[in-house]
């Protein structure tokens, strides 16, 4: 990153306070400012952020972190009010606000700056997940549960406010939007169903630690019903064709699919269902060079000597690859048992963030 | 006993004008610091230009033509072509210190996407500002917006640029001729006009 943007300072050129104003004037303000998705937003007065920041022990002038819609863009910083106000405006509960901090500390935005209109993916785990009534089964990913959908709109809002704004043709240049982007794809693992380690613990944290783990990209979706006895294998190629190239596979799967995994393939531990994912996801090396995101993306890797892409980079065209690191791939196990429904996001991990330093 | 109220009166009510405190949601921004262009030359007769690929969906296809511009209309002028030593995502010290080194001025590009236009904006700036060297950025259009954004953050908004159409990708040799010879769809003056004028003193005329 260039050095400009690395060693910025702040100004707190931001006021505290709207002009004081009817409800009806202050939500028109929100809108015609660009602070909201466009849906009415419960008003930040000071009785709500007051309450929703009594469910944090930080300060409400504490730096929370910095963030901005693309590398290259100077970061804005934030505060644990600001952060406050945002979840208030999203509808949030005060007791999801650890949630909330913890996912702004993490930088990451949910509302980056790609031509290619990614969007985020948040999974919640540990005890968390309870305290705060969020839903892991039937709807997890869609709109029926109240944290689940708040704490994904407020990731979304947070972060077009507090980075210096997400608008289109200046700070977002998705050229066709992302659905996904309402609210982020935010649930809870389903630790209880699951047969194997939940995703935080894969990633180094303690069962009992509460967490949220955030995914990036959202634009490839394959999908499918079960796994059958006789071509099983071919239907998961096939499925793991339609990734993108820029993207690494999230498996989503409802818990009657981590179960037929395990039935089918031997598949005991995530770390074996994501061997065989790794191995199964092949390509000819030069249909994979000739995918235009990875002309963009990966080429300059290979280029540079960076393994395992310099070494594809060698392979005869039809030399088979198999180009989606193990490192990269996820598991995550998520639904309510109605039908071994299970999908594959393409979406990069990006962090897990400790819900719990923000209590 | 009170009669209800009608939603007419409802509607018109006072009660509804009662104002509102809210707080402000929006972050903090960085502290800007202005900078300042370098001195031009008064013409580039003579004088060697890099010619800087950012690595990104046949940028380096636009700035060959750029550079066939030059050997057919300027052939005084010394073009060089270099592309960045890993990807535009990085600060590249080694190519701005060979620039600064045995150039007289950049031409970077092309910015053709939400990462890549930021960057090569940046990078112009970097070139320009830290060692010295005059250089104009080149992007597609609809990243015109993108760059006013960054530049001005970035303490320059003066930085110069040309446009040509978007896309770049995929075009033929002839088409990004076309877009060479063309006139920047922001401004509607011929690009090779702002591009020299911006690597000149002409840019102070």
């Amino acid at each position: 990153m260039s050095e400009h943007v690395s060693t910025a300072e702040f100004e707190r050129t931001t006021p505290r306070l709207v002009e004081p104003d009817t409800e009806e004037n202050l939500q028109r303000h929100f809108h015609e400012n660009g602070w909201t998705d466009y849906l009415p937003i419960v008003l930040p007065t000071e009785k709500r952020v007051a309450d929703m920041l009594a469910h944090t022990s930080r300060k409400p002038d504490e730096i929370v972190g910095r963030m901005a819609p693309t590398e290259f863009r100077v970061a804005w910083e934030y505060t644990v009010e600001k952060v406050a106000v945002n979840a208030v405006m999203a509808g949030a509960k005060p007791e999801y606000f650890p949630v909330i901090l913890a996912l702004a500390a993490s930088g990451v935005s949910a509302r980056g700056s790609t031509t290619s209109s990614s969007a985020a993916m948040v999974v919640v785990n540990g005890p968390i997940r309870k305290e705060i009534k969020m839903n892991w089964g039937i709807g997890a990913m869609g709109p029926y549960n109240h944290a689940n959908a708040t704490i994904g709109r407020a990731y979304g809002l947070l972060s077009q406010n507090l980075q210096g704004g997400s608008e289109p043709g200046v700070s977002f240049m998705g050229s066709q939007g992302n659905g996904y982007t309402y609210n982020n794809v935010t649930f809870a693992e389903n630790e209880e169903a699951s047969p194997w380690e939940p995703l935080h613990v894969q990633k180094g944290f303690k069962p009992t630690d509460s967490t949220v783990s955030i995914f990036y990209g959202c634009r490839s979706t394959t999908f499918c019903l079960g796994l059958r006895e006789k071509y099983w294998r071919e239907h998961v190629r096939d499925m793991l064709a339609g990734i993108d190239g820029n993207s690494t596979p999230c498996l989503l799967l409802d818990p009657l699919t981590a179960q037929q995994f395990i039935d089918r393939g031997g598949f005991d531990t995530k770390a074996k269902l994501i061997r065989f994912i790794h191995e199964t996801a092949e390509m000819p090396a030069g249909r994979y060079w000739d995918l235009q995101l990875v002309q963009n993306y990966v080429y300059p890797w290979a280029t540079f000597g960076q393994e395992p892409m310099a070494s594809w980079l060698k392979a005869k065209d039809d030399e088979l690859i198999q180009h989606f690191p193990e490192k990269d791939i996820n598991v995550v196990v998520v639904g309510g048992e109605a039908n071994a429904y299970w999908r594959i996001m393409g979406a990069k991990y990006r962090k897990t963030v400790s819900v719990d330093e923000w209590r | 006993m009170n009669k209800p109220a009608t939603p007419h009166e409802l509607s018109n009510s006072a009660a509804f004008d009662e104002k509102i405190t809210v707080l402000n949601p929006v972050g903090f921004p960085p502290k800007v610091n202005k900078k300042a262009l370098s001195p031009r030359p008064e013409s580039l007769d003579g004088k060697t230009i890099y010619l800087v690929d950012c690595r990104f969906d046949d940028s380096i296809d636009l700035l060959k033509q750029i550079q066939a511009w030059f050997a057919d209309h300027m052939p005084s002028v010394n073009t060089k072509m270099i592309s960045l030593s890993a990807t535009y995502q990085h600060d590249d010290k080694k190519t701005w210190e060979e620039i600064k080194a045995n150039g007289d001025a950049a031409i970077v590009g092309v910015g053709h996407c939400s990462n890549c236009a930021p960057a090569v904006a940046t990078h112009a700036i970097t070139i320009e500002t830290k060692y010295g060297v005059p250089t104009v950025a080149l992007h597609t259009d609809k990243f015109d917006r993108v760059v006013q954004s960054v530049t001005k953050m970035a303490g320059l908004p003066e930085a110069q640029r040309a446009f040509v159409p978007m896309p770049v990708m995929g075009k033929t040799v002839e088409e990004l001729r076309e877009y060479v010879y063309g006139k920047d769809p922001i401004t509607g003056k011929p690009v090779m006009q702002e591009v020299i004028a911006g690597l000149t003193t002409a840019l102070n005329t």
